[in-house]
């Protein structure tokens, strides 16, 4: 008696890159007709080592729920991003940031004082994590700038300045 | 290029710099909470005055930043401190 056969198959994919942080989120609900309306959303996604801009949207029926579809339309968008800039895979640790207009912008160069976007600024490679004090939220980030035969590195703390979405450059070294 | 050794702080904490080409390489510090009011007290005094001694850490402190000019030594105190403030509550 013959074997009973079938084949098998799994395919992975292997993971180039993922969003380490979204920041500075903003969404816009609007109407398309009496029956749809999309929803627009853009963010600033960091991925190996860089922030990128990211828009996407999605449309979906008015007895649909806005955040639900906003929600799908941010999945989306990380997706697209992903793909965009060399990852083939999702995966995401991150924590979502809202924020409003202006739209965030690369900074070469910030100083204690200064008021930035979050993403305006590059993420700490040691630091990552959010931590307290003195009752705000603060981030390290740090900022290079080319020397003649090396890079100067330096280190910073943003603190979260509510009710805004800004924060604050607390002190850099 | 520039190495920096490994280095302790505090009962418990070392800090640990890679080999690079950036000018002041960025580097972790793992400090003992036990001792953190010490510790950011004598940061503190650095960054006011960086030409204060800082005790007990003076050797360690120096491997954070190389030669110790007073910017490296309020950088390194800098460093301490916010690591301190970073992993330590209330200071």
């Amino acid at each position: 008696m013959g074997a009973e056969c079938y084949v098998r198959s799994a395919a992975t994919q292997k993971l180039v890159n993922q969003i380490e942080r979204v920041a500075d989120l903003e969404k816009d609900v609007s109407p398309v007709n009496k029956n749809q309306s999309v929803c627009r959303v853009s963010f600033r996604a960091f991925i190996a080592g860089r922030w990128h801009n990211a828009m996407g949207e999605e449309l979906f029926n008015n007895n649909e729920s806005m955040d639900q579809a906003c929600a799908r339309a941010i999945m989306v968008t990380k997706v697209s991003i992903l793909e965009s800039v060399g990852g083939s895979r999702l995966n995401i640790n991150q924590e979502m940031i809202c924020s409003d207009k202006p739209s965030p912008k690369d900074r070469n160069k910030v100083g204690v004082g200064d008021r930035v976007r979050e993403s305006e600024v590059t993420p700490h490679p040691l630091h990552r994590e959010e931590f307290g004090f003195r009752g705000s939220r603060c981030r390290w980030f740090i900022e290079s700038s080319p020397l003649e035969k090396s890079v100067k590195m330096e280190q910073g703390i943003i603190c979260h300045s509510p009710p805004t979405h800004h924060w604050v450059v607390v002190d850099k070294w | 290029m520039k190495v920096v050794l490994g280095f302790c702080i505090g009962l418990g904490g070392c800090a640990f710099g890679t080999p690079s080409t950036v000018e002041q390489p960025i580097q972790q510090v793992r400090v003992n909470c036990a001792k953190a009011g010490q510790i950011s007290n004598e940061m503190m005094r650095v960054i006011e005055n960086p030409n204060v001694s800082v005790l007990e850490w003076e050797s360690s402190f120096a491997a954070l930043s190389g030669h110790q000019t007073a910017p490296q030594r309020v950088s390194s105190a800098k460093t301490i401190l916010w690591s301190i403030r970073t992993n330590c509550r209330g200071y």
